[in-house]
This record gives structure tokens, C-alpha cells and sequence, in this order.
């Protein structure tokens, strides 16, 4: 079995018991006090969240490496982290529009966390639209690797638009560098599924992965079969 | 669950949907290159 594949397959039965788990802690925990039943839909909201931020950086990494060392390796990780970002920077944006209308009483607004996260989504589609619109795929990687990198600048634009600006969105409640802003039966299913949702990307970054080197092996091979 | 149950729900189904989507597209996709591939090689070595 392709050594790629073991891994995947590794990867997805982590994810699966780590989401049943998360699942199950999720289903019985207590409603809040202020939230009631809508605190649930924090469980997706936060590890999406930081999944999508997680995403862009290591795709920052794989494209500074790319830049640097020429790899191909790194370029197909840039190439996959991109639409594995999207997915949960998507779902972050329609998470939080969902639990904002019951608590904030609006689907939306121009606040600094929520629309530096937009501009996270839309430079994901921009990326991902940039390398398929050119049909060099070694001049794609490089210009690709670029728009990334400058990109990078809203990474801490979120992480600290709550603390820089007078913001709608409250402070982070997992990993904000002090005490979780949340405790007890609430603290467990958020813990459980943020280590599920770092799993369930790693799986979909080798799924997509295995996917892009495969595609790249195939044209390389089919352009050296017309060539013979 | 009880109050805010429509919001819980619609959560779950797009992120559902999102990522399960996500990942039948993908693993599709994977399945198809890595057949096409492997009767590449095939076809190759059988190839004089």
C-alpha cells in the first residue's frame, strides 16, 4: 500500500473517533446561561476558526519553502492547504452569521474580526483561482507562493483585531494566551472537537495532497509519453 | 436541545455538508488520478 495512502487512511480513523467523541460531549453538554441551546453552535464555530487560520499558515510555510528551496513537495501542500482552508473559512463566516443573529440580533456586520476573517476567504478563492487560471504550473506555483505571502499580514490582523479594535465579536474563548474564557462541561466538547477539527484537516490536506501529487504524475508522464 | 434548536441544526447540516462534501469530491478525484495513473504504467509497460 502507497506509503501516502497508509497515512490518509491513519488520519481518517483518528478523525472519525475524535468527531463521534466530540460529538457525544457535544450532544449532552448543558445549555449556557446567557446562550441556551445556540452555545452548541460555538463547537463548530471556534475549531473551524482556528482551522482556517491554521490552514493559511502552513500554507505561508509550504509557499516560503517553495520560493526557497524549489521543492515540489511543498507546492503540492500549498496547492491542497488552499480549498482545505476555504472549506473552513467558509464555515467559520457562516457559523458565526448563524449564531449572530439570535445573540447579536444581525446575520452580519463590518466588524474587524469578521471581515478580516472575509478577506481570509476571499484571498483563499483568489489563491485557488490564481493557480488555475494559468496554465504554467511551475510559473503558477512562484506567482501563487507570492500572493500568499503577502497575504500572511491578515493572520495577525484576526488573531488580534479583538484586542487592537472595539469589536462586536468577543475575545477568543480557547487559546487566547490566558485562561479559557469558558469552563467545565462547556470546556470539554470545544477542547475535543478543536483536536477532531485539527485531525479531520490534516486527513481532507492528505486526501486533497495525494490527489494534486497524483494529477501532477499523470501530466508529467503524459507530456513525456509526446515527447518520445 | 431546545431553544435555538433551527440555528443548531443549520450549523451542523452546512458544516456536514461543507466538509463531507469536501472530502467525497476529493477522495473521488483521488480514486479517479490514481486509477488513471496506475493504467498509464500499464499501458506503458506493456508498450514495446
Amino acid at each position: 500500500m502507497d506509503r501516502f495512502l497508509k497515512l490518509q487512511t491513519l488520519l481518517g480513523v483518528i478523525t472519525l473517533i475524535l468527531l463521534a467523541t466530540g460529538l457525544w460531549f457535544v450532544w449532552n453538554a448543558p445549555a449556557d446561561f446567557q446562550q441556551g441551546g445556540a452555545v452548541r453552535i460555538l463547537f463548530v464555530h471556534v475549531p473551524s476558526a482556528k482551522m482556517a487560520l491554521f490552514a493559511y499558515l502552513v500554507l505561508t510555510l509550504a509557499s516560503v519553502h517553495h520560493l526557497w528551496k524549489k521543492g515540489e513537495g511543498a507546492d503540492i501542500i500549498a496547492e491542497a492547504a488552499a480549498p482545505v482552508g476555504a472549506a473552513f473559512a467558509a464555515v467559520t463566516l457562516a457559523s458565526g452569521s448563524i449564531w449572530g443573529k439570535p445573540m447579536w440580533g444581525t446575520w452580519w456586520a463590518w466588524d474587524a474580526r469578521l471581515t478580516s476573517v472575509l478577506v481570509l476567504f476571499i484571498l483563499y478563492v483568489g489563491i485557488i483561482a490564481m493557480r488555475s487560471a494559468m496554465d504554467d504550473a511551475v510559473r503558477a506555483g512562484r506567482v501563487t507562493a507570492i500572493l500568499v505571502i503577502i497575504g500572511a499580514v491578515d493572520l495577525p490582523i484576526i488573531h488580534f483585531s479583538v484586542q487592537w479594535w472595539r469589536t462586536l465579536h468577543q475575545p477568543a474563548s480557547l487559546g487566547g494566551g490566558g485562561k479559557p474564557s469558558i469552563t467545565g462541561p462547556l470546556l470539554t466538547p470545544l477542547v475535543i472537537m478543536s483536536i477532531a477539527f485539527v485531525a479531520m484537516g490534516a486527513y481532507l490536506l492528505a486526501v486533497k495532497a495525494r490527489a494534486v501529487r497524483d494529477r501532477r504524475l499523470l501530466t508529467a508522464l503524459e507530456v513525456e509519453r509526446e515527447l518520445a | 436541545m431546545s431553544d435555538y434548536a433551527t440555528y443548531v441544526l443549520a450549523v451542523y447540516a452546512i458544516a456536514l455538508g461543507v466538509y463531507g462534501g469536501a472530502w467525497i469530491v476529493w477522495r473521488r478525484e483521488g480514486r479517479r488520478l490514481a486509477t488513471a495513473l496506475e493504467q498509464f504504467r500499464n499501458g506503458q509497460e506493456q508498450a514495446p
